[in-house]
């Protein structure tokens, strides 16, 4: 679904952001069968966390209480630019469902912050 | 009288079929949204579903307008009640809660996580030499 589609213009962008220094990890609450599918399926070239329990999504302060098809807690939407020494530089959380991010504007927006600072 | 009557009823439309279409529209409107998901405007305003809602209420209304029999002006009204359930429900349905103030990011980056692979994976481990751009999302269903 539109989960798919995000990903693959994530994919996208993936040469662009390792060439700026940028790793990409994608998070969800999928068991890694699915997530493994998902990869195979959009030729993803970046690993897919599955974070079942909602571990780090909570951590974060990302999850999305009973937002889950069967009324389980999953993430909500949100792209976090964590710095090499492990601070947030940069996060865009979406209000809407639909509310997804163009993978042009997260290119421009992540090296606009790693220019402005010089990493 | 009844001459005048019978003859405003060999000469009414028959619209039945119309309001028909016009109440089907209604719930195959978020199917066009779908088609359109791709596309980042016309994901985030849902054009393509509101177009094929007021598409299916003009129907409703042309049907209604022309043709009085009972089973059209329902058809009609059900399609009217549905949109008027349908566009609130939009956006209170879309909506996501906000994200909670308080973040662990230490031990979220300190956590040890399973990859797609199924191989143990610590974000942390990855930063030093980079930066790592962490990509929440609903899930695959």
């Amino acid at each position: 679904m539109t989960c798919q589609a995000e990903l693959r213009g994530l994919g996208a962008i993936n040469d662009e952001l390792e060439a700026l220094g940028v790793r990409v990890v994608a998070v969800s609450v999928d068991p890694p069968t699915r997530s493994a599918e998902v990869v195979r399926r959009g030729r993803l070239p970046f690993p897919i966390l599955a974070d079942e329990e909602g571990r780090m999504i909570r951590a974060m302060g990302l999850l999305h209480k009973g937002g889950g098809p069967g009324g389980g807690d999953i993430a909500i939407p949100a792209q976090v630019l964590i710095g090499q020494a492990g601070d947030v530089l940069w996060e865009r959380v979406a209000d809407r469902i639909q509310d997804r991010p163009d993978p042009q504007t997260t290119m421009d927006d992540v090296a606009g912050v790693l220019r402005a600072r010089g990493e | 009288m009844s001459l005048t009557e019978q003859g405003v009823g060999r000469k009414q439309p028959r619209r039945f079929a119309l309001a028909l279409l016009g109440l089907l529209l209604i719930p195959a409107s978020p199917v066009f949204w779908a088609l359109t998901l791709d596309h980042t405007l016309l994901r985030q305003s849902g054009l393509a579903m509101w177009i094929a809602m007021t598409a299916g209420l003009a129907l409703a209304g042309y049907a209604a307008w022309g043709d009085s029999r009972r089973r059209t002006r329902v058809t009609s009204a059900l399609t009217a009640g549905w949109v008027a359930f349908s566009v609130p429900a939009f956006f209170v349905f879309t909506r996501l809660p906000a994200a909670e103030e308080a973040r662990d990011l230490r031990r979220a980056l300190r956590m040890t996580l399973p990859d797609h692979e199924g191989q143990p994976m610590v974000v942390g481990d990855l930063l030093g030499e980079q930066a790592v751009l962490l990509h929440f999302y609903r899930g695959y269903w």
